[in-house]
């Protein structure tokens, strides 16, 4: 039994010192708990962690994370702003989190980038449990054989050092990740995804509804802004199909007073672009620009 | 705790030290100190259903002794008719009970009668299927005197709640189990190795291949108006290996860790996907619950004796009962029911019999037939199998409509390009180790250790770099 028990540890050895190595060679940037299925959600949580009531949220897909430029809100709108968006989060999401981010934040006013994309169906798996701790104590890992930790530990720290990559995960210091437009790494699929709207799931309209009628019973403005994208996003049947979504946006939000914001159908160039729909630096700031004239104007 | 997680990894070498090192010699105190540890295990799922447990066990031990205790066969019969009552009562109460009375209301509202049915927030326990079955299947043994009962109350609750196979399996037979509860075990260095072996296999069926394919069949399942039929037909096979591995994986692990304390638990799985015909399968899949069927209902009820009739109903009873023990929804019926129609021609044309060896069995390779017979046996259990994990019959339906469309013959998504990989190369290892109880059984072999570790590392190394987002084991449901 003796020499069962010492044979078992030996042969368990190696595989303990080269987790250990590999633990201690990426410890720096080991990466953040695993509260959900999502990468950059957890990342942003983690960076979230520290900070406190804001006036001013930003909240949605990483379109609210790339193209919603903090330094032009902070300078023209309010000083008090976080962005708490992350990748890959519908509309869905939002509906579910919306209680949870108020409640963390208690911001007076939210703004949500959007775009066609944020209306199909979520796969973050986020549910009652995880919801709850979004903002808690640390998580322990259960599963001994989660590759999440070693998979993401081998690109977190590029991706924390990076700017000119989709999966930049440089934050600002409220948040964003404005993405560089000097040397950005074009990927040419996703410079030519085109808009789909025949995936877009009704029941988020609904979804949106609920939510904007709870910010309105909250006191809190909720400002919808409605993307650009490049030309060659657009089918053909573009204008048809964006009339009818922003007929529904705004059936959405007739009971509130909530602003929409609509760049949807301008034509912005190419430039300012990094992929079909997501904004470089130099997009974002124009955007952002142009949303608070929007505010101080209304 | 589930299998791959780090409380399980915590718990059972700290359980397998004190059983042979502190506790070693003393077969009362392993059998105590097992039933501890195995109440702990069930308690860390949910505290509130060890009194349930513990009511079974003591009905069973009762009712055992009371039915060996007595001469007259009318009040034996009440006996074991008291506990078949009380166990399936408690099963079909925390299980069904909502099924019923929503089916009832759903019948009334096909009448054109709305009524609103009583539905009870009903908490199923883990494993309430499997120790139930295990139970009375020592009821019903005592009673056919095949067994003599136990005054032994802590090797009786040490059989009933044994850890590794509580929760979902194997389906142990209290004439194998129990007597291995009154028999000293000894440690046997051999029998630890072989049980850490297949402890490894089930886990690289259940963190690599079972967790990963449920990912991807998930998306299928949910989105399946949305993908084209060849991607269907993938996504299906996704949940074939998905099922499979997860089951037979917790079940390998089940077993490796009971030969860890020096028991031996039946083979619940043999290879069941290289079956040659259905009939095959049903003799490969799921071993434990099949026969448990085939000795307390399929016999009693004339099994495949008598007239042609008798055997048809008997077959679509054992086949339907089967599913429905997988879970209160009209889905499992209809697999069960789908799996009686492939079985019932073989049986009619008493060819249920025929492929009883392993396939290839001496050769290295499949025959052309074989390769055929295979694949078309598989690819029936696979339209089975939709029925199985769709949410409902319409949607089962649905998903086989559009699988079968004119989009089956496009290129199909498969969402992952390392997956078909990593499920090729372990129906590799499953083919070659066909005639063994299990993937890494290495006993024939005369493999140099440095190999052997090689191979054990390589798999590690898979569980650590491919283990997917942990996904419950299914059976875990039932």
């Amino acid at each position: 039994m003796k020499h069962f028990l010492l044979k078992f540890l030996f042969f368990l050895a190696p595989i303990f010192l080269v987790t250990l190595t590999f633990y201690i060679f990426h410890f720096k940037y080991w990466p953040a708990d695993k509260i959900t299925n999502s990468y950059s959600l957890n990342e942003k949580l983690h960076f979230l962690k520290g900070i406190g009531n804001v006036n001013v949220l930003g909240f949605g897909s990483s379109i609210t994370f790339n193209n919603l430029y903090s330094q032009e809100i902070v300078e023209q709108i309010d000083s008090s702003f976080v962005n708490a968006s992350s990748w890959g989060i519908k509309i869905e999401d939002f509906a579910q989190l919306a209680k949870v981010l108020n409640k963390r934040f208690q911001p007076k006013t939210i703004i949500c980038i959007s775009n066609v994309m944020d209306f199909t169906k979520s796969d973050l798996g986020l549910d009652k449990d995880n919801i709850n701790h979004l903002f808690g104590d640390r998580v322990v890992p259960t599963n001994l054989f989660d590759r999440y930790y070693f998979k993401h530990a081998l690109s977190n720290k590029e991706n924390h050092n990076i700017s000119n990559f989709y999966t930049s995960l440089k934050f600002d210091q409220w948040g964003g990740v404005p993405l560089t437009a000097k040397d950005f790494k074009i990927d040419t699929n996703r410079w030519n995804e085109k808009l789909d709207f025949t995936k877009i799931d009704s029941t988020c309209y609904y979804q949106l509804n609920q939510l904007a009628l709870y910010f309105e019973k909250e006191n809190i403005r909720f400002i919808f802004v409605l993307s650009p994208s490049t030309a060659s996003a657009k089918k053909n049947d573009y204008s048809v199909t964006i009339a009818e979504h922003k007929q529904k946006l705004r059936d959405v939000f007739s009971q509130t007073h909530h602003l929409i914001i609509d760049f949807s159908e301008e034509n912005w160039g190419d430039s300012l672009f990094v992929d079909y729909a997501h904004l470089n630096e130099n997009g974002a700031r124009l955007l952002t620009k142009k949303i608070v004239e929007c505010l101080n104007n209304n | 705790m589930l299998f791959n997680s780090i409380e399980f990894a915590i718990f059972l070498p700290i359980v397998f030290f004190i059983y042979w090192f502190i506790l070693d010699n003393n077969l009362k105190l392993q059998n105590a100190f097992l039933l501890l540890a195995s109440y702990l295990f069930y308690g860390w799922w949910d505290w509130r259903f060890l009194s349930l447990i513990l009511f079974s066990t003591l009905i069973d031990y009762f009712i055992g002794i009371k039915i060996s205790q007595t001469e007259s066969e009318s009040l034996r019969k009440r006996f074991l008719g008291l506990s078949i009552f009380l166990n399936l009562g408690f099963l079909g109460f925390f299980k069904y009970f909502n099924f019923f009375t929503e089916s009832f209301a759903n019948a009334f509202t096909l009448l054109g009668q709305e009524i609103n049915p009583i539905s009870l927030n009903i908490i199923l326990p883990v494993g309430i299927s499997f120790y139930t079955f295990q139970t009375l299947s020592y009821s019903v043994d005592v009673y056919k005197r095949k067994l003599s009962p136990t005054k032994d109350f802590i090797a009786f609750s040490a059989f009933v709640t044994f850890f590794p196979q509580l929760v979902a399996g194997p389906i142990e037979r209290a004439t194998n189990l129990l007597p291995q509860f009154y028999n000293k075990r000894e440690f046997n260095y051999n029998k630890a190795v072989d049980g850490l072996q297949q402890i490894l296999w089930g886990l690289f069926k259940k963190v690599v291949i079972a967790d990963n394919c449920a990912v991807y069949a998930s998306q299928v399942f949910n989105n399946y108006e949305v993908f084209s039929g060849s991607t269907l037909l993938v996504g299906a096979i996704y949940f074939a290996f998905q099922i499979y591995g997860d089951f037979s994986g917790y079940s390998d692990i089940a077993i490796g860790s009971s030969r860890l304390f020096g028991f031996d638990l039946m083979q619940n799985f043999n290879y069941p996907y290289f079956s040659r015909d259905i009939a095959e399968f049903w003799r490969r899949w799921h071993i434990s619950l099949s026969t448990w069927f085939r000795d307390y209902v399929y016999i009693p009820l004339g099994g495949s004796k008598g007239s042609t009739f008798s055997k048809v109903k008997n077959t679509f009873i054992i086949f339907m009962v089967s599913g429905f023990w997988h879970g209160a929804n009209w889905t499992f019926i209809a697999w069960g029911f789908i799996n009686a129609c492939y079985f019932l021609p073989i049986l009619l044309l008493e060819k249920n019999r025929v492929n009883t060896d392993t396939v290839a069995q001496g050769r290295f390779l499949l025959s052309f037939r074989e390769a055929f017979q295979v694949l078309s046996t598989f690819f029936l259990t696979v339209i089975a199998w939709v029925f199985f994990r769709s949410a409902s019959i319409t949607e089962a339906f649905g998903f086989l409509e559009r699988m079968f469309s004119n989009s089956f013959f496009t290129k199909p998504k498969t969402f992952d390009e390392t997956l078909p990989f990593l499920i090729l190369f372990f129906l590799c290892i499953e083919y070659f180790q066909r005639e063994k109880k299990f993937g890494l059984e290495f006993k024939d072999f005369s493999l140099p250790r440095p190999i052997k570790w090689g191979i054990n590392y390589f798999i590690i190394w898979l569980l650590f770099w491919y283990g997917g987002s942990q996904q419950e084991f299914i059976y875990f449901q039932f």
